[in-house]
């Protein structure tokens, strides 16, 4: 493969972290407008671990996402008493003050007689993991879809569990899910910690991938897209968001004639499938009816033998 | 088991409960009537924390349970289903009654991620049991948004006994229903739901009142005016008057 392919199946990878962390809020009923503000934090967390203290990358990606898990607990437990709008309001505000904060800050030191680390709007250059370890484009994309498929796994196992049953009742009915007994406080903190990480898996990744990091790519547009993608797929399954990837990236990067257009595309696509499609092109419904077709289907085949 | 006393709530200058002293006796069934607005469904928000009472106290079992939070309450024991029918609709029949366990899974998170619906199981079992008590179970598999509105009542009430709670609340469980449909949900009330358990019935239809509540407690603006045996309550010529408007063809 050249390393343009491989970087574009990279980001693909990667923005797709960003796509689960905001389907999984959707799914509790949230719009968050501010997953970016965990993919950048961690980006620096994570970078600040590998570039700047010499850890490992693994320890680097789990110094990330911890951060980000934890922030977002914190900004989720801030953000309890708001919902629809006000809560959408709420996270783009606060990642747009992470994005201004981080453009400020300046802190390096000197590793082998260079300064690494965040340098204000300059942003966090030399994190050179990759470099130092000679990791090629190709084993680094092995690894961003490796962490891909374990988190996809473990939120298909989430989904068919209580758990993911709970966060389920969060977004169809909070209301009702406390008169079932239900802490919902405790398990919206929980739910946001959890995408936070996931974003926050992705910026580790993105910052060792690129080398840089800087703020301005944690940006609203990153949001948002991030947003669409599950909006688009599918809230019934966790495989939701990566088909809307799939089609955003995939199709419309892929597809000539609306080179230069995508964005246009794109937008009129968000546009028709929240009218046609409000809750994506596998939404709760067409999975059950699939899931319905699938078991008949093991089920008259089990018969046949 | 369950105690009212001086019930107050308001919202801004309406008071729609005032003054309420009620007492709930283990194993019987408690019917409420009144007409529209007169709090019946207010009472039952304001037991079931889905908001505080503006002013007095409530105890179920001795624990004193004002001003707690909706999830605690319903960890006491107390279930409830609503006049405006909520369920989880994109969730199948099977899972609406599930979520209803959640909260009695043992082992915290790890016990939620552990259990899944597949696995066979006592809580598994427990779900077709109630599936089967209010003849549910042929639809497991149905979304909830695709059932009939009887077999939805239904299905709220399947998911108040699958947590064995000792006090359920029903809120006009026959409301939009057909006299057949009455009749049925009455004798499931009777047989299923009432046996073991202590109960409060909201509901407008004589049908389903006389023959299932065992004492009646009318509420009218708010207020308490009359509490007794059935036959008792509805003879009385104020009840009949504030619930039935006067002169009125009464045929219960």
């Amino acid at each position: 493969m050249d390393d343009y392919v491989v970087t574009v199946l990279s980001n693909i990878g990667m923005i797709s972290f960003m796509a689960l962390s905001a389907w999984l809020l959707l799914i509790t009923g949230e719009i968050s407008f501010g997953q970016q503000a965990y993919f950048g934090l961690s980006a620096y967390a994570a970078g600040a671990a590998t570039a700047m203290l010499g850890l490992p990358i693994w320890a680097g990606i789990l110094i990330g996402a911890g951060t980000a898990g934890l922030m977002a607990m914190a900004v989720g437990a801030l953000t309890l008493r708001l919902s629809g709008l006000y809560f959408s309001i709420s996270t783009l505000a606060f990642a747009e003050m992470v994005r201004l904060t981080l453009l400020t800050v300046e802190v390096q030191v000197e590793v082998d007689g260079e300064m690494v680390g965040p340098d204000g709007a300059n942003g966090f250059h030399d994190i050179r993991w990759m470099f130092e370890r000679d990791i090629s484009l190709t084993e680094f994309m092995l690894i961003i879809y490796g962490l891909l498929a374990l988190v996809l796994i473990a939120l298909l196992l989430v989904e068919r569990s209580r758990l993911g049953s709970v966060f389920r009742m969060l977004g169809s009915d909070d209301l009702l899910a406390g008169m079932q007994g239900l802490n919902t406080v405790r398990y919206r903190i929980l739910a946001a910690g959890m995408a936070g990480a996931i974003a926050g898996i992705g910026g580790a990744l993105y910052a060792h991938f690129t080398t840089y990091v800087e703020p301005q790519f944690f940006n609203v547009m990153l949001g948002v897209h991030a947003l669409a993608y599950g909006l688009i797929g599918g809230l019934g399954t966790a495989l939701g968001p990566l088909i809307g990837v799939a089609i955003d990236i995939g199709f419309l990067e892929a597809v000539r004639f609306i080179q230069g257009y995508r964005m246009i595309v794109f937008g009129g696509l968000v546009a028709v499938a929240l009218i046609f499609m409000p809750r994506g092109i596998l939404d709760e419904e067409r999975v059950h009816r699939l899931k319905a077709l699938l078991a008949r289907r093991g089920h008259a085949g089990a018969r046949g033998h | 088991m369950l105690a009212l006393a001086g019930i107050e709530k308001r919202f801004g200058a309406l008071a729609a409960l005032a003054d309420i002293d009620l007492e709930v006796a283990a194993g019987e069934v408690l019917g409420i009537i009144g007409p529209n607005g007169s709090g019946k469904t207010t009472l039952l928000n304001t037991v079931t924390g889905v908001y505080p009472p503006s002013a007095g106290r409530i105890s179920f079992q001795g624990t004193d349970i004002t001003g707690w939070k909706g999830h605690r309450i319903a960890r006491l024991g107390i279930a409830r289903t609503f006049q405006n029918i909520r369920l989880f609709p994109t969730m199948t029949v099977f899972q609406n009654v599930w979520a209803a366990q959640h909260r009695r899974v043992p082992g915290g998170l790890l016990g939620l991620l552990r259990s899944r619906p597949g696995r066979r199981g006592a809580d598994t079992r427990r779900v077709e049991e109630v599936l089967e008590q209010v003849g549910l179970l042929r639809e497991r598999e149905t979304l909830a948004s695709h059932l009939p509105l009887p077999a939805r009542r239904r299905l709220e009430v399947a998911r108040a006994l699958a947590v064995d709670a000792g006090l359920v609340l029903l809120d006009e469980p026959a409301g939009g229903m057909t006299p057949a449909e009455t009749a049925d949900m009455a004798r499931l009330i009777r047989e299923v739901v009432a046996p073991g358990r202590t109960c409060v019935v909201i509901e407008h239809k004589m049908a389903l009142i006389v023959g299932v509540c065992t004492r009646l407690c009318v509420l009218d603006f708010g207020r308490k005016i009359a509490e007794g045996p059935p036959d008792a309550v509805l003879g009385r010529a104020k009840v009949r008057e504030v619930y039935l408007g006067t002169d009125n063809g009464f045929d219960a």
